[in-house]
């Protein structure tokens, strides 16, 4: 009943013209930065944060949660145009949702992303505000052993994501791994591997490496073949999805949000890893698995779903403890400070202005992105009616302010370039970039978590086994890891060939 | 009885407050009168060197927003974030135009992080201060459903002596949370765990799900679960005790001791060499900013302590050169400096 | 192309070999647990035994002698163009500190579509000044994010 009255009350602070102009206008540059390649939530937000002084606190707080959610919205949009992710929550939905766009079903793509959001969003809404306090309870159970047993778990889940081979995705996990070592130690603070490069003391921007991965070697790629003419087929089907995507998007949207909002809730999760996680369960739950990476619905349904579900139980540790899980709630961490509020435990009943204000905003946020976002899909699927030799140039200009915008860096503008030669290398040879991005957002917290624990046990791995939710986790990635062995062993006869190899090399 | 009241008000309004400070109006003419005609002409640079949302960036952006209020001038905050402050710290000292469009809000770390992690490349001299802006002491605090929960630190540090490796000590590598951990192992001999975190947040979550015993942070990061009683403090790391809890001891109280002092220390500067006239102009702003009482409620609020007060620019200048040899006097006794 | 492969899979085991020894000297295990080379070891090894994996499995299947994929036509073309693509981007990347986004990213677009394509240079011209505006209104305008700034302000 409390819930309920707060929720009503909730409502009451959202629903004046004043704070849905807010809301709506969080909503609207979201989307917009969304869909812009490079610059994202975070720089927005700072960017923005000064405009917010001057606003009532619960204004201030619903426009910037807007434009987080919104991000999440407009992230889908070029990933599935054009190749180019607009946030790193959206580099999954490249693998699917541009092979859509290029059977002419970017309609249909889009659409999807933008319901699928929807559901998400709102039933992540739901869950916020029947389940806060005993989600907290549960996050707070996570320790650095039990971090480090789901980064694993996350590692191995990737590699059942991948279309192609599964030891070149070993590859490009440890490569990736890798390089999100680079850098400053996490634990003594040293440099190491930066061979005295003050400008990768801090690893490499992910916006760069991203838009060099994903954006720049799709072009140079096109290039080759620009002679031949268009990549995208002219003849566009449906604008919406059709009754048969929504029997398969159904299931991945349900499990999505589920998935998505979990990691939200634990600190470390969010939308990116929420997206991956979703994609490489739904690959594995599919009847046609090989479907996947050439333009299947569920791959875009389910990913979506699970980033905007992550906002969600992201504001959780935000609102109940304080306590920000990524970068982006960090910030909005900030903005309620300077308007004076304090997040945690006592904001519920100090300020529940703020706390049901902002709760009650998501619902009516999101309705409000499906009624912006629906109509804009008929606008972006014109886009690409355009001749690729003017979109090609207006691509890579936006891949390049993008990537400098998000550190103004012309430093990542290099790297930015290097990452679009080595990704048009890797691709060319049937590569999938995608797990390098994972692992360059999970490696730092995967080493954090593995030190930790080892410091915290004084060097014994029995901290591992001992700890009940942790056993769980690490049981549960070797388990996948059997499965995968045995299943690359069977299914591709791998015993049968080389025994006949070696028989062959004999004679 | 009311109208007597409504009359006391008004006086106090327009008879004593002017008589107190001069006005707003006059505070922007008398800053107006040191611009210089070409200065600025675009948005002037606050660069932050950790990222959003932190203490720093709290720090710049609302004495970004009280600076505009008294120049009129658009004023940018960059998060200029990597490698834990040290790419911004080297973009401030070594890359930024001496301009005076950059500004520094700073913290010491700014030239710690020179002698630990790039020695040789700046100090403290690279940085030309225009005003300091507030310190805050660390804390150790504990959880109040931990086994520490009714514990001084005197008794927690006795315990992690009689079972060595048992007291779990959360610290920040490289920022001086590490520090006082060793500082307080070396005056007692006790052995605790340091176990890393990267900043505040994190740890204090580690805390209250019992991950680990004590975390070494500040006020600002933990102010909302002490007023849900879900943390006590046991000491603060400053030379005095905060006005704010005056019944928690400092350490070097608590442990009989004295150098246990180790606090964020924070400062604005401009790449040294920038304009004379243009410094001068920004020091003004920075200074009526930085008088202003809503400003100085709003620091306090967050738990930044302003009271320490430096009369010029040169004794803010000599307080960092005292402040640049005691880290390094420390380091080289910690063998991290050779 | 498989020689190519092969390449690659080499660059791995020598990339696994140089990280493998680089971890080493920064460190792999410490006074209180593992050290700054402890992940980038198990990374090198997981990079090593993987790319020598690939070269195995690769050297196998040359015995099933798979069909050879077709070359591309018009390879010289391609090359022009994927080359004309990378200087472009080098020459935005090199110009845009000195002269600032818009001249950099403007003259940059003109020569990249003049390149790739040099049938339809008075379109590039058109097309360069509309998308570079655009480009600049929506990011430095409107969204306020600072792009670069050349000598003249802009």
């Amino acid at each position: 009943m409390d819930i309920l009255s707060g929720l009503i009350g909730g409502f009451g602070v959202i629903l004046t013209p004043a704070n849905l102009y807010y809301c709506f206008l969080g909503s609207l540059v979201g989307t917009l930065i969304g869909v812009l390649p490079g610059i994202g939530p975070l720089a927005t937000l700072s960017l923005l944060l000064p405009f917010t002084f001057n606003l009532p606190a619960v204004s201030a707080i619903v426009m910037l949660a807007a434009i987080f959610y919104g991000a999440m919205y407009g992230g889908s949009t070029t990933s599935i145009l054009v190749n180019i992710p607009g946030e790193a929550a959206s580099v999954i939905t490249c693998l699917d949702g541009y092979q859509m766009a290029r059977q002419g079903k970017a309609g249909r793509a889009l659409g999807i992303a933008a319901l699928g959001s929807f559901f998400a969003g709102t039933l992540s809404t739901a869950a916020l505000t029947l389940f806060s306090p005993v989600l907290v309870a549960f996050a707070l159970r996570f320790g650095p052993p039990e971090y480090f047993a789901l980064m694993a778990l996350g590692f191995v889940i990737t590699l059942f994501m991948v279309a192609g081979s599964t030891l070149k995705a070993v590859v490009v996990l440890a490569l990736g791994v890798f390089f999100s070592t680079i850098g400053l130690d996490i634990v003594t603070g040293k440099e190491r591997f930066t061979f005295g490069l003050i400008e990768i003391s801090g690893g490499f921007e992910l916006v760069a490496v991203i838009m060099g991965l994903f954006g720049v070697s799709e072009i140079l790629l096109n290039m080759e073949k620009m002679a031949k003419g268009e990549f995208f087929k002219k003849r566009l089907g449906s604008l919406l999805p059709t009754r048969a995507d929504w029997r398969a998007s159904g299931g991945p949207i349900l499990r999505g949000s589920l998935l998505g909002f979990g990691l939200g809730v634990l600190p470390g999760g969010g939308p990116t890893t929420a997206s991956f996680f979703s994609y490489a369960v739904e690959r594995r739950v599919s009847k046609e698995p090989q479907r996947f990476g050439a333009g299947a619905i569920e791959g875009v349904a389910g990913p979506e779903a699970a980033n905007n579900a992550a906002v969600g139980g992201s504001l959780i540790p935000l609102l109940s403890l304080g306590l920000p899980s990524n970068a982006v709630t960090a910030l909005l961490l900030g903005a309620l400070i300077i308007q004076g509020v304090q997040p945690g435990p006592m904001l519920m009943t100090q300020r529940p202005d703020i706390y049901w204000g902002v709760i009650a905003s998501l619902y009516v946020g999101n309705v409000m992105l499906l009624v912006l976002n629906l109509p804009l899909v008929g606008l972006w699927v014109q886009l690409l009616k355009l001749p690729y030799w003017i979109l090609f140039p207006n691509i890579l200009l936006l891949a390049v302010v993008g990537t400098y915008s998000a550190g103004h860096s012309f430093f990542d503008v290099w790297v930015m370039i290097a990452f679009g030669m080595v990704g048009y290398a890797l691709r060319k040879l049937d590569y999938e970039p995608a797990p390098f991005v994972l692992a360059l957002v999970l490696g730092p917290q995967l080493e954090q978590a593995l030190r930790q624990s080892l410091i915290m046990s004084e060097g014994s791995v029995s901290i591992f086994f001992t700890r009940p939710l942790t056993a769980v986790l690490l049981v549960l990635a070797a388990a996948l890891v059997a499965l995968l062995i045995v299943g690359v062993w069977s299914r591709r006869g791998l015993s049968r060939r080389l025994t006949q190899a070696l028989k062959e090399s004999s004679r | 009885m009311k109208r007597l009241l409504a009359i006391a008000g008004l006086l106090l309004v327009f008879g004593v407050l002017p008589a107190m400070a001069e006005s707003e109006a006059e505070i922007k003419a008398r800053i107006n009168a040191l611009k210089p005609a070409d200065f600025p002409t675009q948005p002037i640079e606050f660069v932050v060197v950790y990222p959003a949302g932190g203490g720093m960036d709290v720090t710049a952006r609302l004495l970004a927003k009280y600076v505009e209020k008294y120049t009129e001038q658009r004023i940018i905050v960059l998060n200029k974030v990597g490698g834990a402050g040290l790419v911004g710290n080297a973009y401030v000292a070594t890359q930024a135009k001496a301009d005076g469009y950059t500004v520094g809000v700073l913290s010491d770390g700014s030239w710690t992080d020179a002698l630990l992690k790039a020695p040789g490349k700046w100090t403290q001299k690279n940085f030309q201060p225009l005003a300091y802006l507030n310190y805050e002491p660390r804390t150790w605090i504990v959880s109040t459903s931990g086994p520490f929960a009714n514990k001084s630190t005197r008794e927690i540090v006795e315990h992690a002596k009689q079972n060595p490796g048992k007291v779990k000590v959360a610290i920040t590598p490289g920022l001086s949370g590490e520090w006082l951990a060793e500082q307080i192992e070396g005056l007692s001999g006790a052995k605790l765990i340091k176990v890393p975190f990267q900043g505040g947040a994190p740890a204090i979550t580690a805390l209250l799900g019992g991950h680990i015993d004590v975390a070494g942070v500040y006020y600002s990061e933990y102010q909302g679960h002490l007023a849900a009683g879900k943390v006590r403090v046991i000491g603060v790391a400053s030379d005095r005790r905060l006005a704010s809890m005056p019944q928690v001891p400092t350490l070097n109280e608590a442990l009989g001791a004295k150098d246990l002092v180790w606090e964020v220390w924070r400062y604005a500067a401009t790449p040294r060499g920038a304009p004379e006239e243009r410094r001068k102009y920004l020091a003004a702003a920075l200074e009526a900013a930085l008088r202003d009482p809503g400003l100085i409620a709003e620091y306090a609020k967050k738990g930044a302590i302003t009271e320490r007060k430096y009369a010029s620019v040169d004794e803010v200048e000599a307080a960092m050169d005292l402040l640049y040899e005691r880290a390094r006097n420390f380091f080289a006794k910690t063998g991290r400096l050779k | 192309m498989r020689a190519t492969e092969q390449v690659t899979n080499l660059v791995w085991v020598a990339m696994g070999v140089a990280i493998v020894w680089h971890a080493g000297q920064v460190g792999i295990w410490s006074a209180n647990g593992p050290g700054g080379g402890f992940l980038p070891l198990l990374m090198g090894l997981a990079l090593g035994c993987g790319g020598a994996a690939l070269l195995v499995r690769e050297a196998l299947r040359a015995r099933a002698r798979r069909p050879r994929a077709a070359p591309a036509e018009d390879a010289a073309g391609a090359r022009r163009r994927v080359a004309a693509v990378l200087g472009g981007l080098v020459a935005m990347a090199l110009l845009m500190p000195l002269l600032g986004f818009l001249l950099a990213a403007g003259v940059t677009m003109i020569v990249l579509l003049a390149a790739t394509d040099p049938r339809r240079w008075r379109w590039a011209v058109v097309l360069a000044v509309v998308s570079t505006l655009t480009v600049y209104g929506l990011f430095d305008t409107l969204l306020k994010m600072q792009v670069p700034r050349g000598p003249f302000g802009f």
